[in-house]
């Protein structure tokens, strides 16, 4: 009888801790951030092309990099696109650069506990609401 | 002596019958080549269709290898798609244009990013051995000049 207790009162307190655990995990914040939502979000204005590649170690399987780009060809994606890239820019380390041809090169790098995030977005034209050739690009590496 | 003769002489056309019988030619060679002959047809076939058989596979390997290679090659990029207009392409053949153009961008981002923006292994380790935060904060302060 008394084992049986003692077996019973061992699984309670094992129980309790896993979920003790789980609760920790899922209030963890998550890395996705609103660059992240848009990219996986379909519903954009102009035609959508979205390109989702996962690359793996040969040997083992496991996942190295996740690379996803849309490509945005309507200005007021482009446009939505950069405000998120303005909202989330001091989560990490943000440049914007434009070059002699007005291609707008804005990139963000956010470190991460198990994986590297590295955002840009890429358009032509003077102002994002008037851009096009637009192209968000997410790389996500996997630290080991 | 006539008589001894004369078996002789019988003993002689007997031995010609028999010859005769055996059907023996006179050219050995000739005999020869009737025996060799049936044989001969035979392995002159044999020889285009061991070339035809050879070049077959020879072919088929150099066909299915590079096949081979190129699939194994690409199958580390299993599990990865396209979404064309509301359509969700994954066939990797068909996808593989885009799948380097994906690649050729994130080298791109990489290249832009400066290499001491996310801390390497090594640096991670040391930042988890540091005792405290103000530990972790002197060692990150460390870390960073270099």
């Amino acid at each position: 009888m008394k084992r049986y207790i003692f077996l019973w009162l061992i699984s309670l307190i094992a129980a309790a801790n896993l979920s003790a655990q789980r609760t920790a995990r899922s209030d963890a914040p998550r890395m996705e951030n609103r660059i992240d939502r848009f990219v996986d979000n379909e519903s954009t204005i102009g035609q959508s092309k979205f390109t989702s590649v996962v690359e793996r170690d040969p040997e083992t399987r496991e996942v190295i990099r996740v690379v996803k780009v849309r490509e945005l060809t309507h200005g007021i994606d482009i446009n939505a696109c950069q405000e998120h890239f303005e909202a989330e820019s001091k989560t990490g380390r943000f440049s914007h650069n434009i070059d002699a041809d007005d291609r707008h090169t804005l990139l963000l790098a956010v470190e991460g506990e198990r994986q590297d995030r590295i955002y840009m977005l890429q358009y032509t034209g003077k102002r994002p609401m008037q851009g096009h050739d637009g192209k968000v690009t997410v790389v996500i590496k996997m630290r080991k | 002596m006539n008589n001894d003769n004369n078996l002789f002489r019988q003993a002689l056309q007997r031995q010609a019958k028999q010859a005769a019988e055996m059907k023996m030619p006179d050219d050995m060679e000739q005999r020869v080549m009737v025996r060799i002959k049936p044989g001969f047809v035979l392995r002159r076939w044999l020889y285009p269709l061991s070339a035809i058989a050879a070049i077959l596979v020879a072919a088929a390997f150099l066909l299915i290898v590079p096949q081979v290679r190129e699939r194994r090659e690409w199958a580390r990029y299993e599990g990865s798609y396209m979404v064309v207009d509301g359509q969700r392409i994954s066939d990797l053949k068909r996808i593989r244009a885009y799948i380097s153009e994906a690649l050729a961008m994130a080298q791109v981002a990489e290249a832009s990013v400066p290499p001491s923006t996310f801390a390497s292994e090594t640096e991670r380790a040391i930042l988890q051995a540091a005792d405290g935060p103000e530990m972790q904060a002197v060692v990150q302060r460390i870390l960073n000049d270099e």
